[in-house]
């Protein structure tokens, strides 16, 4: 009996310690996400540590995002595997916003051409987003705003029992300056 | 002619068993742009067939404005239920009816038949009048924070269970405010007779310490007695009686015995007492 004792004594010794410094580090990792999190939210540059929770990666793509830094914004998108489908949308909104104020800076001086596959790829991005979350509302207004803009129709002769792997052509467009055809 | 008929039903028979397809689709109206929809399609099975997985369509882009998302297939007494999630990309813009269209089927013993497509109607979330301007573009989501309770409750709860098992431990190995406990004689006596340097000192602690636990004078007539009540000091019972003649005779002038030492059986018995021997 007081050999059960002592092993079950030091069975929740043991199992308290390493509850204690596992939670003790989530708590220490929650803190430091956080910071990084206000910092970004505040404008302050900040950079997650490896093993972020997904929120802190979430806010890096957030703060890149909204400076127009894509490339870097994508680099970080994949750490965002796993993350729940709330967050993931809100990473590729994000990007897909980015995406439309490159198309509307490029609508304005005039480089139409140029503004199509930012379009384009920002669909995509809201497309990304919608998967995820398919109830993501600000997503659906930015994607019909963008659809749009560049709309995607099927070939005329794919109409009907279309190939299933064509791809989405462009037809016409809400582009400023571009005649639509009506009379 | 009556048996000829009865083998033409039976020839025919395999023929009229026809897979029975009933679709739950999804409501025809009230769809928006990345709207999921999901349709239940239930398909009933002879028992010797089954339906050939891999004709079942892969999720993709069906079209462009459509995409399959999700095949389940679940089999369910008397045949399989299949479950499509489709999700929908049509940017309407004015309430449109869009045509899912069906897809093949085939089954083990070779028949074939189609999952049924569906129509619903979708439509616009802008209205078809409004600009599509940078100001119109929703802003970026709001930066989330980290919600530290549960973590700070595990946190605050193992170290809890921390506190109140080194307290427990203490008190069970007499440590720290626990040294004195009454109930560990033995480790009482363990610890102090490093101190004594005299060995009558140390065997008189040691006896001390038997009678604390026996609850009444220890003497080496009682010893049976003391291992039925305390039965864990079994394993050492030859050394208690060793100890007990050595004491006798050191008492009673008969002599010492050569090589007694009671501090290594004090450790021995502390040891047992806490449970680690």
């Amino acid at each position: 009996m007081r050999r059960f004792g002592f092993i079950l004594l030091s069975l929740t010794l043991l199992c308290s310690a390493v509850a204690a410094g596992w939670f003790g580090y989530a708590v220490w990792g929650d803190w430091r996400d956080n910071s990084d999190i206000r910092a970004m939210a505040a404008g302050r540059n900040a950079v997650p540590r490896d093993n972020a929770d997904t929120r802190a990666v979430l806010g890096r793509i957030l703060f890149l995002a909204h400076r127009d830094k894509l490339l870097e914004a994508q680099d970080v998108l994949p750490l965002m595997i796993g993350a729940p489908d709330v967050q993931m949308a809100e990473a590729q909104y994000a990007i897909g916003n980015a995406r439309m104020r490159a198309a509307f800076e490029l609508i304005q001086t005039a480089r139409l051409n140029d503004s199509i596959p930012e379009v384009s790829l920002a669909k995509a991005a809201y497309r990304d987003a919608l998967r995820a979350d398919p109830a993501y509302k600000d997503a659906k207004v930015n994607l019909d705003l963008a659809m749009r803009l560049v709309r995607d129709l099927p070939r005329p002769e794919a109409e009907g029992d279309s190939d299933p792997e064509n791809r989405p052509r462009r037809l016409w467009t809400d582009l400023p300056g571009m005649p639509r055809g009506a009379p | 002619m009556k048996w000829l008929i009865a083998i033409l039903l039976i020839a025919s028979a395999p023929a009229l068993a026809q897979p029975v397809i009933r679709a739950e689709n999804p409501h025809g109206y009230g769809w928006w742009l990345g709207d999921e929809l999901v349709q239940r399609i239930r398909i009933d099975l002879p028992d010797d067939v089954t339906l050939d997985r891999a004709s079942l369509p892969r999720p993709r882009a069906v079209d462009y404005w459509l995409d399959l998302r999700d095949v389940e297939v679940k089999d369910i007494k008397g045949g399989v239920e299949v479950t499509l999630l489709w999700q929908n990309f049509y940017s309407a813009l004015e309430p449109k009816l869009r045509e899912v269209p069906p897809s093949p089927l085939r089954f083990s013993d070779g028949s074939e038949a189609a999952l049924p497509g569906f129509s619903f109607v979708t439509s616009p979330i802008r209205p078809i009048t409004a600009p599509s301007g940078p100001d119109q573009l929703q802003p970026d989501p709001p930066f989330r924070l980290i919600d530290p309770g549960f973590n700070r409750m595990a946190l605050g709860g193992s170290l809890l269970v921390l506190l109140g098992a080194l307290l427990a431990m203490a008190w069970h190995q007499a440590w720290g405010p626990f040294r004195a406990r009454p109930a560990r004689p033995f480790t009482r006596a363990a610890r102090g007779m490093a101190h004594m340097p005299d060995v009558a000192q140390r065997r008189r602690s040691l006896h001390r310490a038997f009678d604390a636990a026996f609850g009444r004078v220890l003497i080496g007539a009682d010893l049976p007695d003391f291992l039925s009540r305390r039965p864990e000091f079994t394993p050492v019972a030859d050394r208690l009686a060793e100890f007990f003649k050595a004491s006798d005779a050191a008492f009673f002038g008969v002599g010492p015995v050569a090589g007694d030492e009671p501090d290594a059986l004090a450790r021995d018995l502390a040891r047992i007492e806490r449970g680690q021997g």
